[in-house]
């Protein structure tokens, strides 16, 4: 998969990431709505503010208008319309109009617009149909109006006399654009609390969701290597199991449940692990053993030889270097026949040489001819593979050995390099593989010859090399076929048993 | 308002065997107890910049030094308010207009005469919004709305509706609207805000608003200057016993002569106090008579 693209598919995004980015989104995600709903509120609370206003306004003001009204008092009717409109030196909150009887503008908040005794066609539209709004004499008339994309607050109240009579009407407009600035600090103020939040819940959200999925990923992690190291037995997960209590407490959580199972199972497998590879090893010392008569009848046989002509020797001191030649070529067999022993009992971890492979037929060559058996031998290898040789010798004889029980007269052994990959193949015309365990030939058991362990052990030392063993079985042939990488694995994978490592 | 301190009973025996000895002596005594208990009244009414409550607080610090008598200002809406005080003898003294000193003349006594650039003279503004340069008299702005000052007032009311009168114009029918702002300032202040497009100041009031309120008197522009007439003389009330009034005459003629009264007069925009003479308004009862003004 491209890492580009699938950067841009949160499917696939670790939960270290997305845990953490859920939260802090979430809580992003409310501050904002909470904002936003502050907001709103706000606005609905500044519009009833400025009706409110505008109504308790209007109220107070009609009750000095009346009395400047009745004694024609011009100047303090402006200074009180004056007061509420404009704040000293500020743009004007309001529109203020006090219309007389005979409905021409007694004094206004703005008397160069509106001047004195205009008629009510000056007057704006919102002021306008502020004197059309139909309220009950002394009552006060509150409405709403939006005229060019701006909205006002309109109050219209007839003024009273002490008489009832009425005397003159105050009409009133607010612009919502003045409201609209007390909205713009609102928002300011709302929007720079907003982001302080925002910048606290975006670390807080990242460290609350690190702590959230850091458990899942270490699971993840661990579980994840379990399943991929079977050659380099990874102590992840036993470190922080060997710390965990023997069972957790009954109020631990579900993660902490998995964590300690996780690690009973880390530690079943090393155990499996630690068995598996006590078996091979002991597999390896039994296909030493099952040589062993042959092994044995190759050394005898030299030495009965180099008796019988030590014997003649005595009788006839003249054949004396003739003797001298056999007793050297006898004890060279013997020298040769254990040196490919102590070589197969030992581990190392040199490359796979020719040589090795030499060894081996050194060392199934009684068990051949013992058994009449033709050995083929195609070997056009030369120099070093890049494969451990102890591990691949362990294979090989086990399935030679195997080959030589079963073979009737004929046990075929090649190799050859293909393609980055080392190939060998052990053929065998004796009786056929059983057909009932053709399906799983690798399995522990299989076979009645040595500990039964042979074939599942070259099965396991295969796999941890990455490599694969086949069988193939029919028509009086049977042929087991490895195919070994030659890009080995790190040192440290490619170990076999140490002979400590035997069971006691 | 003001609250008389209770007369001790000391005093008041002292009253009532004044009375039994001499039935003369009675109002004279009760005037001057109460005087002298409650300090000089001053009134003072819109011919000067009257709402600046610091300036007379140091005023009144410095005549109640000068005068040795605990002076403190008393201020009211109208003229005719302190007028009322001055004849009901609730104040004893009072800074009026030329117009209401010749209406009442009987009930009072003339203090003093400021002196307003060395003169005891000053005039009457026409002033017009700022945008106006066109009207330079009263005649231009028939059918506009006409702010007079106050009905008492000499520069604010006497002059313009006199003026008109000379030209064959009836004042009351000239203007769409007229209307007093009680008060030479607030006559600025409705021409200036538009509410007016015409008013009838006090000169030396429009000129010291230069200096205090630049802002306010850049709105407006001076479209007619009426002849000198007598500033608005100090007076005080005919019943004032002479000391108290010399006293505080001297008191005022004498402030140009040291620092702090001179600090004062500059804040007052005034030359000094000069003395009074009552002819120096003989202009201004010609005008009243002309609207038939009577004494009130």
């Amino acid at each position: 998969m491209n890492p580009g693209r699938r950067a841009w598919r949160p499917g696939t995004w670790s939960y270290r990431v997305k845990v953490p980015l859920l939260i802090t989104s979430i809580s992003v995600v409310t501050a904002l709505a909470i904002s936003v709903a502050i907001a709103l509120l706000a606005r609905h609370w500044l519009r009833e503010d400025l009706h409110d206003h505008a109504t308790a306004v209007a109220q107070s003001l009609a009750r000095g208008l009346v009395v400047h009204i009745a004694r024609d008092d011009v100047w303090e009717a402006f200074e009180a319309v004056r007061a509420v409109a404009a704040v000293e030196g500020g743009a004007p909150r309001c529109d203020v109009v006090v219309l007389d009887r005979n409905k021409l503008v007694f004094v206004s908040s703005d008397p160069v617009r509106f001047g004195l005794r205009s008629p009510i066609a000056v007057l704006t539209e919102p002021l306008r149909r502020a004197s059309l709004l139909s309220a009950r004499p002394g009552n006060l008339a509150v409405g709403e109006l939006r005229e060019d994309g701006d909205a006002y607050a309109i109050v219209g109240m007839p003024l009273l006399s002490a008489d009832k009579e009425v005397i003159g009407t105050l009409l009133m407009s607010y612009s919502h654009a003045i409201f609209a600035e007390r909205y713009r600090d609102t928002i300011v103020t709302l929007t720079g609390i907003t982001a302080g939040l925002v910048l606290l819940l975006i670390p807080f959200g990242w460290w609350l969701g690190h702590r959230v999925a850091n458990p899942v990923a270490r699971v993840t992690d661990a579980l994840y290597r379990l399943g991929e190291e079977t050659a380099t037995r990874s102590t992840a997960y036993t470190a922080e199991a060997a710390a965990a209590p023997s069972a957790p407490p009954a109020t631990a959580s579900e993660l902490d449940r998995l964590e300690h199972s996780l690690a009973l199972l880390q530690e079943q497998l090393d155990e499996k692990e630690k068995l598996q590879r006590q078996f091979i090893a002991a597999d390896r010392l039994a296909a030493i053993g099952r040589m062993t008569s042959g092994v044995a009848h190759e050394i005898n046989n030299p030495l009965a030889g180099m008796l019988n002509a030590l014997s003649n020797l005595r009788r006839d001191p003249t054949l004396l270097p003739k003797t001298v030649a056999l007793l050297e070529r006898g004890l060279e067999q013997i020298r040769q026949t254990l040196s490919a022993l102590l070589i197969e009992t030992k581990t190392s971890h040199r490359p796979l040489t020719p040589s090795d492979i030499e060894d081996l037929r050194v060392l199934v060559q009684p068990q051949s001819q013992h058994k009449r058996v033709q050995l083929v031998w195609n070997y056009p290898i030369t120099g070093e593979l890049a494969v451990p040789a102890a591990p691949v010798r362990q294979v090989v004889l086990n399935l030679l050995l195997n080959a030589l029980h079963a073979a009737e007269s004929r046990v075929e052994f090649s190799a050859s390099t293909d393609h980055g990959c080392l190939t060998i193949r052990v053929l065998n015309d004796g009786l056929e593989f059983p057909r009932a365990l053709r399906d799983h030939p690798f399995e522990p058991g299989v076979g009645t010859e040595g500990t039964g362990l042979g074939l599942w052990a070259s099965h396991q030392l295969v796999g941890s090399l990455g490599g694969r063993i086949t069988l193939s079985a029919g028509s009086g042939r049977t042929e087991f076929g490895v195919e070994l990488p030659l890009h080995p694995l790190p040192a440290g994978a490619l170990s076999v048993p140490a002979d400590d490592e035997l069971p006691a | 308002m003001l609250t008389k301190p209770p007369p001790n009973r000391r005093a008041l025996l002292r009253a009532g065997l004044a009375a039994c000895a001499t039935s003369l002596g009675v109002p004279a005594l009760g005037q001057r107890a109460a005087s002298a208990a409650s300090g000089l009244r001053f009134g003072t009414t819109p011919v000067f910049l009257d709402d600046q409550v610091g300036f007379l607080a140091r005023w009144s610090t410095y005549l109640s030094a000068a005068v040795g008598r605990p002076v403190e200002f008393v201020s009211r809406r109208s003229y005719r308010d302190i007028m009322g005080l001055l004849r009901t003898q609730e104040i004893e003294a009072a800074w009026i207009c030329g117009f209401p000193w010749v209406m009442n003349q009987a009930q009072l006594r003339g203090l003093s005469i400021p002196l307003y650039q060395d003169r005891p003279l000053y005039q009457s503004y026409l002033i017009v919004p700022a945008d106006d340069t066109r009207s330079t008299t009263l005649a231009d702005l028939r059918g506009k709305v006409f702010a007079y000052s106050d009905p008492d007032s000499n520069s604010g009311y006497l002059v313009p509706r006199t003026t008109l009168m000379k030209a064959g114009i009836d004042p009351d029918r000239h203007f769409a609207r007229s209307f007093y702002t009680w008060g030479h300032r607030n006559v600025v202040s409705a021409v200036a805000a538009g509410l007016a497009q015409g008013g009838a100041v006090d000169g030396y009031v429009w000129d010291t608003l230069q200096a205090v309120a630049p802002a306010l008197i850049s709105r407006t522009r001076v479209a007619w200057r009426s002849e000198t007439y007598g500033f608005p003389p100090l007076a005080v009330r005919a019943t004032l016993d002479t000391d108290t009034e010399q006293r505080l005459r001297g008191a005022l003629l004498r402030m140009a002569e040291d620092t702090s009264g001179r600090l004062l007069l500059g804040e007052l925009n005034l030359s000094g106090f000069g003395r009074f003479h009552p002819e120096a308004f003989a202009s201004i009862a010609q005008l009243a008579t002309m609207i038939g003004a009577r004494a009130t």
